[in-house]
């Protein structure tokens, strides 16, 4: 297996275990929410405060986490409108330098992610319901993870597109 | 002589530009804006006594710092304004014990099982004295800093609902009750059988309106006068005197550091002044407050002094439980009970 090979089947692994993290993670905020629903309505006495926030929170980490597969697969907004006018080595310029200027972008995001998760962890912020969950780790560090992959995504992108212009 | 003329018209012209530079620098270095973000609306008591305060900053500093509110939560919300306190975004505040308990448990005291049926005078004398002190002294340590005493706002009470009337604790089964964001009341209100939702302060006129909650809990008669719950739909009153909620002054210590000692000992005196009227405004609104629900429709009802005892015994034998589930110093909560036992 040549090395271009072996970074495109990482890229695919790396998708397909993203796609099932995150299919599992929405399931859970699923079952979590209809949980709470559920026993609020027929049996209070299993029902707990906290179902809501915790569906809140696998909704958010969802979201991040899904940035990076997203990212992999050009699903992501950007707007195309005069893209089919350009040549074939535009396209790739104009691309690879979306690509720079969304892992400079990103890269920010991570660092600034990081100085949340930190300060929150500082401050000790708890959640109100009885679960007093450290907001820190259960909340905000979904963001600077969810950046770190599509840092990761776009690295990875980046070196495969300057393989293949040396192929 | 033409040549001199424009080389003095010059140097007079850089001359006044350098002044003008100079006294503008100078201006900026002694006009300081402040910021004070508050999530309740115009009206409030807690905005009223911003209000007082700021005005009184401006006064005592001679003009050197202005104060501009920010009010109905237009530049942060409860839990954001602390935070944005803590990391120097936000200057100054005022805030509910209640809301700052998600960042230091203990502020939570007054809302235990101990404080039922306690006075506003028993309330004052405790975190007027070193408890208090000791008690502000916690939020040090995440950046903020208490520049005044506190002032009590109202007793909570542990119900008001839109459809369902409670007249005793038993009726409290299943209600599902919006709760400001405090784990203690959170728990209490579970041991009581209700279905409590922490919610800011912001969220809870949309929730009632839209009935997503049955009504509101552990809270009091100024929050229901202050925001005419009426209008979105309270009709119901359990009032059972369920503890305390106080406000605080605080500015971040990023502000604090920013002043010198002069503007420092202003900000502390206009709180002193503020913190008088509050006080007294709090006290002769509370009877107001009472008056002004009942005559928008709102029904109280009471719980027996039987069953308010019977409910207090259940909730103190479980008190240890409630401050650890509340992540409370039971400590510091013992030297409090301690103190409140010498009152009463």
């Amino acid at each position: 297996m040549t090395k271009p090979d072996r970074f495109e089947a990482l890229g695919r692994s790396w998708r397909r275990f993203e796609t099932a993290v995150i299919g599992l993670i929405v399931l859970l905020a699923l079952g979590v929410f209809l949980y709470g629903s559920a026993t609020r309505s027929f049996a209070p006495a299993l029902a707990v405060d906290w179902t809501e926030e915790v569906t809140i929170y696998l909704i958010v980490w969802a979201s991040l986490l899904s940035g990076g597969t997203l990212t992999a697969d050009r699903e992501h907004v950007s707007a195309e409108i005069l893209v089919h006018v350009l040549s074939e080595r535009a396209r790739r310029r104009l691309r690879i330098g979306i690509d720079v200027l969304m892992l400079a972008f990103c890269g920010l995001m991570l660092w600034l992610g990081v100085e949340g998760v930190l300060f929150a962890h500082l401050l000790d912020e708890r959640s109100a319901s009885t679960l007093q969950a450290p907001q820190a780790w259960v909340l905000y560090l979904a963001l600077p993870v969810g950046m770190l992959l599509i840092v990761g995504r776009l690295a990875l992108s980046l070196l495969l597109e300057r393989r293949s212009t040396h192929a | 002589m033409l040549r001199l003329g424009v080389r003095h018209a010059a140097a007079a012209l850089l001359a006044s530009t350098a002044a003008v530079l100079l006294c503008a620098q100078v201006a900026a270095a002694e006009a300081i804006e402040l910021r004070l973000s508050v999530e309740t609306p115009p009206g409030h008591a807690r905005n009223l006594a911003s209000e007082r305060w700021a005005e009184a900053i401006e006064r005592f500093s001679n003009g050197e710092i202005s104060v501009r509110i920010f009010p109905s939560g237009q530049l942060y919300g409860s839990a954001g304004a602390i935070k944005a306190l803590a990391s120097g975004a936000l200057d100054l505040s005022v805030q509910a014990n209640s809301t700052l308990s998600s960042f230091e448990p203990n502020l939570s005291v007054v809302g235990l099982p101990m404080f039922f049926g306690a006075t506003r005078e028993q309330v004052r004398e405790i975190l007027d004295g070193p408890l208090g002190a000791e008690l502000w002294g916690r939020l040090e340590k995440k950046g903020i800093l208490v520049p005044g005493g506190h002032f009590e706002y109202a007793p909570n009470n542990t119900a008001y609902t839109t459809r369902e009337i409670v007249r005793s604790y038993d009726d409290l089964r299943g209600l599902k009750l919006a709760t400001p964001p405090s784990p203690l009341f959170v728990v209490m209100l579970r041991f009581m059988g209700a279905f409590p939702v922490a919610t800011p302060r912001s969220e809870t006129v949309l929730q009632l309106s839209q009935g997503q909650v049955d009504g509101l809990g552990m809270m009091t008669d100024l929050t229901i006068s202050g925001g005419k719950l009426w209008d979105a739909g309270v009709r119901y009153a359990f009032r059972d005197v369920a503890g305390w909620g106080f406000y605080l002054p605080l500015v971040s210590r990023a502000t604090w550091l920013r002043l010198s000692e002069a503007q420092r000992d202003s900000v502390r005196r206009a709180w002193k002044e503020a913190e008088a009227w509050a006080r007294e405004y709090t006290a002769a609104e509370l009877e107001n407050g009472v008056e002004t629900n009942l005559s928008h429709g709102i029904v109280n009802y009471s719980p027996t002094p039987g069953e308010q005892q019977r409910m207090r015994a259940l909730l103190l034998a479980e008190q240890d439980v409630l401050v650890a589930q509340g992540r409370m110093d039971p400590e510091f909560v013992a030297r409090v009970e301690a103190r409140l036992a010498e009152l009463k």
